[in-house]
């Protein structure tokens, strides 16, 4: 009997582990967070590359999204430094997916190195940099943060969903670089910001 | 399955099955990269789907996603539970522990999977699928020890638990966390197709657990089933052969009932004759008296080694032979026999009328048989055998072909158009006496028949030498 | 397998299930609703009417939209149409026919019933002009359904509780239409009782009943507690007017208001590090213009108007007066919504070309003429006294001289509605996201009639009706977009008036206020907002 007791509570343990293991964020955030519905002027031109850093699926998304709304994009998401000529502007769809990495045989670092030479010749050629993060349910992962960190702070704009698991980061990202943020609900969503960074 | 069918896998396949299930781990581990290329074409189908804005795409992509994480997860558990349970540890631990250790180990192995090869696994839906699956196997391998159906059970259970984790109706529950579950999410919420895959997961989820459940069952009633039906034919045999004992024994009353009424009018015979030979002392009427004296006396043998079938007397070898010689006339001139019998031969246990009936028919055989050589010889020794006596009888006839050695035991086999059914009485009768009999042939050359009867001193308890007529009824009677 | 371990196979499952929903449990919600709540908020103006079918004015739907509900809503920022007072809708193939069933068990704020009579006694109210309680220029009716009754054919009660509308023509964001708070329903026996003047008597079916009304001082609403959906998190609502920017903001750090209205672009920077306060953004979703009445000369010159056009710096605008948080506009739909046309030439800030163009008009030596405005901020012209300043100068560059008049809001209005003004400074939010909802109020002669227009351009163009009328018709997405296009191709050629901003409105609102979402249509219902307490 005391057995049967024991192992029960072990089980209840391993249950408790796992889900901790799992959640994202323990607590909610408490303050307020500065955000906008949009951007008041906008701030990119185009045409813009779209590109992706962390090689997920979001891409296409934001790419969809722009073609919806007609705006002048060419969509690279392995684009290097030489691809950019002419451009007036780059969005970097952040979403780290090791299989998409393996589909694209690149390397986490090479992904990395990639990154930065695109933002600092977007910053040596006055391109302007926005950020989508759509990234949401996921427990935080190291190197999906990494990459946020990478491209965020360097952006100048911020899209992410509210209630994800970014949000915090994101926050944080904006406020010390007095970057402006929007956080949609859904991603449909990003629709309106996205086009008010361009129009 | 019974006892001795289990202790079959225990001692003989042990390595067999452990090396099959390292064999599997081997393969679910490696499954990521067998199978890269159905990986990358989840995420062509994704993009195909956000691109189209075709929401089915995203459908065949949840679908391959949900087959290979499954097969692998099912895999890896199979190669686990074959290890598990076919080594020391399962006799070893309680039931529970096993259950602990299997659900650990499978764990473990997924997740060292997903940092390996960086292809990830689903913390929650794993777990589930895995304690349903662990819970089917209890009770599924108890009953039919088939791997194959564990199996089948087990790909269904992780396949609809895959399921869940494309339904972003289930996001809040911790499934579908990773990566390209995720992906699947997102982008059927940006087509605002949530509810087809929420739609699509249960339909997928409810049928197969339901069927997984089902198929379980119907393997562990089907196990039973074919037990029962075993136990059943067994039974049902065993009543066969009861009744046809009983049948058998039943006529077999009845032919002894009629065979010892026979008796009767035998004694009238009998006694009637002696008055005729006591009134004719000379002549041939003795002579033909004396004859019917002998055939009576033959035939009150018969019927009682008939009533007495199965009762053995204690007896010198000697007396067997007298009775034989009296049996058997060998008055043929063209037949040369030999006879010859050893000194303080052991006395034997035997039925003697029949072992008389079955040495004779040996021996008409041997004088019928053609015969090459100007005029025939047959030996017949009696010699003493190891815990027993030994009768050899040996012609030298035209033998018997090798490949025909086997068939002279058949009944209804004869080369002379006789009734072919001498030999196989015969050897009958000395098996029963706890006898052997043996032929050793050579074409042209002869026949040797050996036949060897235990003596007497092997038996504890046997009955006194009395006279056979006044035995009283011996063996079965059924009352 | 024994009980034992079957028992303890199920208790470790429910263990782990147990685990899943309490570790993704959300907090319980905040707050305890204890003391009165008293959500005080002050705005720029005070409403005109109260009365939503006879107003097209912001102000007035901001209070309104408490009292009074429609029979559906939007939600999820004018995307998505939800039921309200009714629970679902039906359209025919032809979309020709809508029926709607209501919700039962609603009751007016008089204790009247909710049910497809009243429904009907609304809308003929509203459409038929020889109705008897028809009383007021019910503008927004014409704005949609061009005439009364317009586009709609009949209104009739099914049953007790299901409404049928039938049209005379398909009209594609005829749902919309029924969101918009002017089609908020009003208690039968209210309109019988005073007559079909609502104007100070708001009865409605919202979370929110009407209590009292100081002309340009507040109006102060009470919570329904039989409200038929859960109620709301207020006690008691006021609408205070405060017109002055800085004593809005004043008040809202002293705490006496809560939520403050129509704040200028100037303010942000006070309000971005008080910690007590809150900055809202409305997204934008508006376009501000310079109107110019095309019945006018020597505005009924396209070759004058192009000449005006260039001579506007919108940047220098919005520098000066929108402290950059607006957007120069192109055209007269923001943006933001789809349909628009992002490759329109534009007339971009020429006064050279615009001398030019004058000249080749007739005007070398340019002309007079009087600018109005009013004296109430807008959200899509926060400041519209310095706007206007701003255009005197520039209008000035090329030589045409500027007067401008300014007029308190009312009468400014009507008097922009008769189609007085020669240059009018005025603006349009969208109610839903839809291109018909701006182009057709502002560009179909539909609405270019004197006294109801809300076309203040009194552009008229044969080939812009007709295309809006084909575009209200389908619902193919991709066929309304290209016409859409084509319509903004044909204005930006004949550019009747001069599309200034597309601004982003702001509001702040102390921490406490929780619960709170701007629309983009700059009107939102007050239930789901709730007051903590301060800390």
């Amino acid at each position: 009997m005391k057995r049967n007791v024991f192992r029960i509570v072990l089980i209840i343990i391993f249950a408790l582990l796992l889900v901790l293991v799992n959640m994202p964020y323990t607590k909610k955030v408490e303050k307020m967070v500065f955000t906008l519905p949009g951007l008041p002027r906008p701030i990119a031109e185009v045409p813009v590359v779209i590109t992706s850093a962390g090689q997920s699926t979001d891409t296409y998304i934001i790419n969809d999204i722009s073609n919806q709304l007609m705006i002048r994009s060419f969509f690279m998401p392995q684009a290097e430094v030489e691809h950019m000529e002419d451009m007036k502007s780059i969005v970097f769809a952040v979403g780290y997916s090791s299989l998409g990495l393996k589909l694209q045989g690149i390397s986490y670092e090479d992904e990395k190195t990639r990154i930065e030479k695109l933002i600092n010749m977007a910053k040596d050629n006055k391109l302007t940099i926005i950020t989508v993060v759509l990234g949401g349910e996921q427990p935080i992962d190291e190197r999906n943060e990494e990459i946020i960190r990478l491209v965020g702070a360097q952006s100048d704009y911020i899209i992410g969903l509210r209630g994800s698991s970014n949000e915090e980061l994101l926050a944080d990202l904006a406020e010390n670089g007095n970057i402006p943020l929007t956080l949609v609900r859904k991603v449909k969503d990003i629709s309106v910001p996205f086009a008010s960074a361009f129009r | 399955m019974t006892v001795s069918q289990r202790k079959i896998i225990e001692n003989i396949f042990p390595t067999t099955i452990a090396a099959g299930g390292v064999l599997l781990i081997i393969t679910g581990m490696l499954f990521p990269v067998f199978f890269q290329n159905t990986w990358f074409n989840i995420i062509m189908k994704i993009r195909e789907a956000i691109t189209t804005g075709d929401s089915g795409h995203l459908i065949l992509a949840s679908a391959s996603l949900n087959c290979l994480s499954s097969i692998q997860s099912t895999v890896l558990y199979m190669g686990t539970i074959l290890l598990i349970f076919n080594t020391e540890l399962s006799s070893r631990l309680k039931p529970l522990d096993v259950f602990l250790v299997s659900l650990v180990s499978i764990v473990f192995l997924h997740w060292m999977d997903s940092l390996i090869f960086e292809i990830p696994w689903e913390p929650v839906s794993t777990l589930l699928a895995l304690i349903i699956s662990l819970f089917l196997f209890e009770k599924l391998f108890v009953e039919t020890y088939n791997f194959v159906q564990v199996f089948i059970v087990t790909v269904q259970v992780f396949f609809a638990f895959q399921w869940l984790n494309i339904m972003p109706y289930f996001s809040p529950y911790l499934f579908g966390r990773r990566d390209v579950p995720y992906s699947v999410k997102i982008s059927g919420i940006y087509l605002n197709a949530d509810t087809v895959l929420n739609f699509t997961g249960f339909a997928f989820f409810i049928p197969f657990i339901i069927s997984a459940f089902i198929t379980a069952t119907l393997f562990i009633s089907y196990s039973r089933n074919l037990q029962m039906m075993k136990e059943n034919h067994i039974k049902e045999n065993e009543i066969r052969d009861m009744r046809a004992k009983a049948l058998e024994n039943r006529i077999y009353q009845e032919v002894k009932s009629l065979v010892h009424d026979l008796k009767t009018p035998l004694v009238t015979i009998r006694g009637l004759n002696s008055l005729t030979l006591s009134e004719n002392e000379n002549g041939k009427l003795a002579e033909y008296s004396e004859r019917i004296e002998n055939s009576v006396t033959k035939m009150s043998d018969m019927i009682s080694s008939f009533l007495y079938e199965y009762s053995r007397q204690k007896l010198k070898a000697s007396d067997l032979i007298s009775y034989i010689r009296a049996q058997l006339p060998l008055e043929d001139e063209k037949i040369r026999f030999s006879i010859n019998i050893e000194e303080d031969l052991p006395d034997i246990y035997i039925n003697k009328i029949r072992i008389a009936r079955a040495v004779i028919n040996v021996l008409e055989n041997a004088i019928v048989v053609p015969c090459k050589h100007s005029y025939k010889m047959i030996n017949f020794d009696m010699r003493r055998a190891e815990k027993g006596i030994n009768i050899i009888i040996k012609d030298n006839g035209i033998g018997i072909d090798e490949s025909n050695l086997t068939k002279i035991w058949e009944i209804g086999y004869s080369t002379n158009n006789t009734s072919g059914l001498g030999l196989p009485f015969a050897k009958r009768i000395i098996e029963d006496n706890a006898g052997t009999i043996e032929v050793v042939s050579q074409r042209d050359f002869g026949t040797t028949v050996t036949i060897f009867l235990p003596s007497a001193d092997n038996f504890e308890d046997y009955g006194g030498g009395e006279a056979i007529e006044n035995k009283q009824y011996a063996g079965n009677c059924n009352n | 397998m024994k009980i034992g371990n079957k028992k303890l196979i199920i208790l470790s499952v429910l263990a782990i299930i147990i685990a899943v929903m309490f570790g993704s449990l959300k907090d319980a919600a905040r707050g305890s609703y204890d003391t009165e709540k008293r959500l005080i908020v002050g705005r720029a103006n005070d409403s005109v009417t109260l009365d939503p079918s006879c107003t097209v004015e912001m102000d007035s739907f901001k209070v309104t939209v408490n009292i009074l509900e429609t029979l559906v809503k939007c939600e999820n920022g004018g995307n998505e149409v939800v039921p309200l007072l009714a629970e679902s809708w039906e359209s025919s193939e032809d979309g020709l026919k809508w029926v709607f069933k209501l919700r039962r068990g609603v009751k007016f704020h008089d204790g009247t019933a909710f049910d497809a009579d009243a429904v009907v006694l609304n809308f003929n109210r509203w459409m038929y002009e020889d109705n008897p309680y028809h009383k007021g220029t019910f503008n927004y009716w014409n704005y949609i359904f061009g005439g009364f009754p317009g586009l709609v054919k009949s209104v009739t009660a099914l049953n007790n509780y299901s409404v049928e509308i039938k049209l005379n023509k398909p009209f594609a964001p005829f749902l919309y239409a029924m969101t918009m708070p002017a089609f908020g329903i009003a208690s039968p026996e209210a309109i019988k009782k005073y007559q079909g003047d609502l104007s100070e008597h708001p009865v409605g079916t919202g979370p929110f009943v009407y209590r009292s009304w100081e002309r340009n001082k507040s109006i102060i609403l009470e919570r329904n507690d039989k409200y038929w959906n859960d109620a709301a998190k207020v006690n008691w609502v006021e609408f205070k007017v405060i017109p002055g920017n800085k004593e809005r903001l004043e008040e809202l750090k002293k705490g006496t208001i809560h939520i403050a209205d129509y704040l200028s672009p100037n303010d942000i920077a006070a309000i971005k590090y008080d910690p007590n306060l809150y900055l809202y953004f409305r997204p934008s979703f508006n376009i501000g213009y310079m109107a110019m009445n095309n019945e006018k000369p020597p505005f009924d010159n396209r070759l004058v108007r192009a000449a005006i056009n260039h001579a506007i710096d919108k940047d220098k605008l919005i520098n000066d007066v929108f402290d950059n948080l607006a957007k120069p506009a192109a055209t007269f739909i923001p943006p933001s919504l789809w349909g628009y046309n992002g490759s329109l030439e534009i007339y971009e800030y020429n006064p050279e070309k615009s001398r030019q163009l004058l000249a080749e008009a007739g005007y070398p030596d340019g002309f007079n003429t009087t600018l109005w405005v009013m004296n109430a901020s807008r959200e899509y012209l926060p400041n519209p006294l310095k706007t206007a300043q701003l255009i005197r100068e520039n209008l000035r560059k090329v030589n045409i001289n500027v007067e401008i008049v300014v007029f308190n809001w009312s009468e400014y209005l009507n008097k922009i509605r008769n189609g007085e003004h020669e240059i009018a400074l005025i603006g349009w939010t969208g109610d839903y996201a839809d291109p018909d909802n701006f182009l057709y109020t502002m560009l179909s002669s539909e609405n270019a009639k004197p006294g109801l227009a809300g076309n203040y351009s009194f552009y008229k163009s044969i080939e812009v009706d007709q295309l809006l009328a084909q575009a209200r018709q389908t619902t193919n997405m991709s066929f309304r977009r290209s016409l859409y296009r084509r319509i903004q191709e044909t204005v930006n050629y004949d550019i009747p008036s001069v599309p200034m901003v597309h601004t982003m409105p702001v509001l702040a609102a102390r921490l406490s206020v929780q619960g709170y979402t701007p629309h983009m249509t700059g009107i939102e219902s007050l239930e789901q907002v709730s007051l903590e307490n301060e800390r």
